[in-house]
């Protein structure tokens, strides 16, 4: 195979690569990283475990930062991971290039934590409490970011204003419908479009439009005094 | 801001309000965006909104503020040690997928049965839900079970655990253990009365109308024949004869089949026992009727003479007077036998007694046609 003038010679499949040294693995990795995306998805579909793991690395940051952003709770977060790519790893085969796989993904992704928010929703007594203004209280973890936050610039009001901010908005956030939380958090966190949202949602661009308006009233009457 | 200030500040334009929102999101096209910088500050020509100015700010602060506190994912997996932490668990699971896979058939079962497994849990968890689903289950259960059944029964007529054709014969036991029957026969094509049925074409090709007996004792049989069958005639011989323990309905059609097969003694005398015999008033007119053409048979003729001096329905006597009377108009050139005065005697009985003025009157007639009374 050859990309931008560089040939590379792939591994045939998982049986290759199970009878190989580490370095032939690695090296196959490192091939597997030129390859373009739906010649790894291909390879994938055929059952090929090292073409699995290079779409798992290539789009599983994103995974877990949608899932954190979304339902700021590192286990939850963690169990969306999971969950997201078993699926994916079983459905791919089925998978037939209609949608960007990058569309596919976060559909999947998106279905889990809007599923994981409704059980929040269904059973809040079950929950533990969302740790997102504990993780912010002890965002800078050491040393020299401490030292930074207390530096003579920075203006202590300020950091007590936002901390109280930071606390309304989860508590804000807390009451926004699974929908408009996820519509919230794809926007202003991962910075979507609202169009790449309602493809993610499986819904429309106006639909979306809604979801956000409503959100953002909402929070805009929750954190009333504050802005 | 005071509440005084709050109170102060104009609020937004209603159709403006969403467009803002998208305004500062940058979700809006070029055009739309000139639209609502215009209707904000102004055009030199036009004063700016004032509220919408200042929703305007509400909007961008919000945004400003959301935006300071930065994304949750920033703060919660800074070091990316949830990253690795799941990247290590999704190879394990990776790993335990691949071994499922690998055994194949009972890997196969194993991941059903997880399902299933998995389902219930489902349904455990929301009480409610299951609980709400048993009853829709019952319910359905318990009003469509019986709707399906009895379209399926009406689609598919009963069957009973025993069909025999009219040959075998059934035993003068099995006849008097019937307790009920039922009687279903298809009258022949241009014969809407069954008078004429046994002369036509049936619809299917016979020259008698098909019948289909169906006997309910200890052990159900069906029968199916031709109304000449020699069994089916034999069944409705039988109930004829033994008119009070059959439904008049059943009667009242078995009569009309077994009426060509009047001049068979046994069929004449299982009418003269309804005639005689039966409670409903339409089986024994009925079975007159059928024995019409007979009254030569001493049976038949006493039958008529019984019902003419001791029917309660004066429209069984009338029915008995009239073929009497026929009978001594058709003997009138003949020489008169002694059933024929036995046939006046009865005559004259009903002209002086019957309580009915028709009958009456209309034995008094036939009787001064038959025997005129000397002049005065």
């Amino acid at each position: 195979m050859t990309v931008e003038g560089m040939t590379f010679e792939l591994p045939r499949g998982p049986e290759d690569a199970g009878g190989s040294t580490a370095a032939d693995v690695r090296a196959a990795c490192l091939a597997l990283e030129q390859v373009d995306e739906r010649t790894v998805i291909e390879r994938a579909q055929t059952g090929d475990r090292l073409a699995f793991e290079e779409l798992v690395r290539r789009y599983d940051r994103d995974v877990l930062r949608l899932a954190l952003n979304v339902l700021r709770r590192a286990e939850d977060a963690r169990d969306v991971y999971q969950e997201a790519f078993l699926k994916i790893y079983k459905n791919l085969p089925r998978f037939r290039f209609e949608c960007s796989f990058y569309t596919w993904l976060y559909r999947i992704v998106t279905n889990l934590c809007l599923d994981h928010l409704r059980r929040r929703h269904a059973r809040p007594e079950d929950q533990a409490p969302e740790h997102a203004e504990q993780a912010r209280e002890d965002a800078a973890p050491d040393f020299f970011d401490r030292q930074a936050a207390s530096h003579a610039g920075s203006d202590p009001e300020r950091h007590l204003l936002n901390q109280e901010l930071a606390g309304k908005l989860d508590a804000a956030l807390a009451r926004l419908s699974p929908r408009e939380r996820t519509v919230f958090a794809m926007k202003h966190y991962q910075g979507l479009k609202l169009r790449a949202i309602g493809d993610a949602l499986g819904t429309t661009e106006e639909t979306v439009k809604n979801s956000l308006f409503r959100a953002t009233r909402k929070l805009r009457a929750q954190l009333e005094g504050l802005l | 801001m005071s509440e005084h200030e709050r109170q102060s500040v104009p609020s937004a334009c209603p159709e403006m309000e969403q467009k803002l929102l998208l305004y500062v999101c940058c979700e809006l096209g070029a055009d739309e965006r000139a639209s609502v910088a215009a209707h904000v500050n102004g055009t030199p020509g036009q004063a700016g909104c004032p509220g919408c100015a200042a929703a305007l700010e509400r909007e961008t602060s919000l945004q400003r503020a959301i935006e300071s506190l930065g994304a949750p994912a920033d703060s919660l997996d800074r070091s990316e040690l949830l990253l690795a932490q799941s990247r290590s668990e999704l190879a394990e699971a990776l790993d335990d997928a691949e071994a499922r896979r690998g055994h194949g058939f009972a890997g196969g079962w194993r991941e059903f049965a997880g399902r299933i497994w998995n389902f219930g849990r489902l349904w455990t968890l929301h009480p409610a839900a299951s609980a709400a689903l048993l009853l829709l289950l019952g319910f359905g259960l318990g009003v469509g079970a019986p709707l399906v059944y009895q379209e399926i029964a009406m689609r598919e007529p009963l069957k009973p655990a025993m069909v025999v054709d009219a040959a075998p014969r059934l035993t003068d036991q099995e006849l008097q253990n019937v307790g009920s029957v039922g009687l279903k026969w298809e009258p022949v094509q241009g014969a809407p009365d069954a008078t004429d049925a046994a002369g036509s074409t049936g619809v299917n090709g016979s020259s008698e109308p098909r019948v289909e007996l169906q006997l309910f004792s200890q052990r159900p049989v069906s029968i199916e024949g031709s109304a000449g069958d020699a069994e089916v005639q034999r069944v409705l011989t039988y109930m004829v004869a033994n008119s009070r323990r059959f439904d008049p309905g059943v009667l009242l059609d078995s009569l009309d089949l077994l009426r060509p097969s009047a001049g068979d003694p046994n069929v004449r005398r299982a009418l003269c026992a309804a005639a005689r015999q039966n409670e409903n008033p339409g089986v024994r007119l009925k079975a007159l009727e059928s024995l019409r053409g007979y009254e030569r048979d001493a049976l038949v003729r006493q039958t008529l003479l019984a019902a003419l001096r001791k029917d309660a329905n004066c429209g069984v006597r009338v029915e008995a007077l009239n073929t009497l009377v026929d009978v001594l108009n058709a003997q009138a050139d003949s020489a008169a036998d002694s059933s024929d005065v036995e046939i006046v005697n009865a005559l004259q009985e009903s002209r002086d007694s019957d309580p009915n003025q028709y009958v009456r009157m209309v034995s008094a007639t036939a009787l001064r046609q038959v025997a005129p009374e000397p002049a005065h």
